[in-house]
């Protein structure tokens, strides 16, 4: 809680002031509301951008969310992600060379010439399929520092519409 | 001499030589590299950086000049915690202020690059500075990871 001492000095009314304040306060509040939302937006656009192999189900994009907190906003609910995307912490950070397994590319004739590291495959555990003997790490996507980065550069441009300087 | 680099390119290896030069005064067996992937094929420590993202910004209204801030990443793939935490501190220690800008050019065969100074990069903000968990990890560069990133600006 802050406490201010308001001495009006131009003669208008003291509670005229005060009004002027709770209003901008209540316009940054709901502007935050809004940024909030469209920073979930850049983290999954980011994803989409970053993702290399491709087709992506878009599962972990779908579940980057913007939600009220106490404190205010927050993006990307890490408990929502431990269900429904557990691997969003390593596709952000990278570095773990994938387990050997069995499993099969988009084509039919297994993966195709030229295309490493662009194609995804699917997990079966059939031994019937093509053995998938992973030899590098992945790449993180650092989905979430790019976001961070992206909050930096519009944060401070984003109340300028505001005028907070004038209250 | 042949093809001149461009600006992003010119941030990236100014900030990679400035931070290798600086890396190599003070420390012993460090290894500066410029891809991920390059940091699985040496031994550790490894410290690899690169220029990750760039925000393009008009200089002011109406102007036709941008005025870009650059991503910069550095994963830092430390021998043991106490070496990761040394080694991160060590680099932003060194990233606090500027660093010189140099224009690469290099001749027709590729063999020589040559820097030529042309003003500083400047470090605007740091975004991230934290340990990369890798709770299964294997290789022993995925051990002791640290992440910097932050922003840097041409002046």
């Amino acid at each position: 809680m802050i406490t201010m001492t308001i001495t009006p000095l131009d003669g208008k009314n003291k509670d005229c002031h005060i009004k002027n304040i709770k209003d901008e306060v209540d316009q940054v509040k709901s502007k935050l509301v809004s940024f909030g939302f469209e920073v979930a937006s850049v983290m999954r656009n980011n994803i989409a951008a970053l993702t290399k192999r491709k087709p992506s189900s878009g599962n972990l994009a779908k579940n980057i969310t913007a939600e009220r907190t106490i404190t205010g906003m927050g993006v990307g609910n890490v408990s929502r992600l431990n269900s429904n995307a557990p691997y969003w912490k390593v596709v952000n950070d990278g570095g773990v060379i994938p387990p050997k397994t069995w499993g099969y590319f988009p084509g039919p004739s297994g993966p195709v010439t030229g295309h490493s590291g662009t194609e995804r495959w699917t997990v079966t555990g059939d031994t019937k399929d093509w053995y998938i003997d992973p030899q590098k790490p992945m790449t993180p996507m650092y989905y979430i520092e790019h976001t961070v980065n992206w909050i930096h550069i519009n944060f401070p441009t984003y109340f300028t519409n505001k005028k907070i300087t004038q209250i | 001499m042949g093809n001149y680099f461009r600006r992003t390119r010119n941030i990236e290896l100014s900030t990679i030589e400035y931070l290798q030069r600086m890396i190599g005064n003070s420390w012993s067996g460090v290894t500066v590299v410029k891809s991920f992937l390059q940091a699985y094929a040496e031994e550790v420590p490894v410290v690899c950086i690169r220029l990750d993202e760039t925000f393009n910004g008009k200089l002011e209204i109406g102007s036709t000049t941008y005025s870009n801030t650059y991503a910069i990443v550095i994963d830092i793939f430390a021998k043991s915690d106490a070496q990761r935490l040394d080694l991160s501190d060590f680099i932003m220690d060194q990233i606090k202020g500027t660093w010189t800008y140099c224009n690469y050019a290099h001749n027709s065969g590729r063999t020589d690059i040559v820097g030529t100074p042309d003003g500083k990069v400047n470090m605007a903000t740091v975004t991230y500075n934290r340990k990369v968990e890798i709770f299964d990890a294997v290789a022993s560069q995925d051990k002791f990871r640290h992440l910097i990133t932050f922003l840097v600006r041409k002046f």
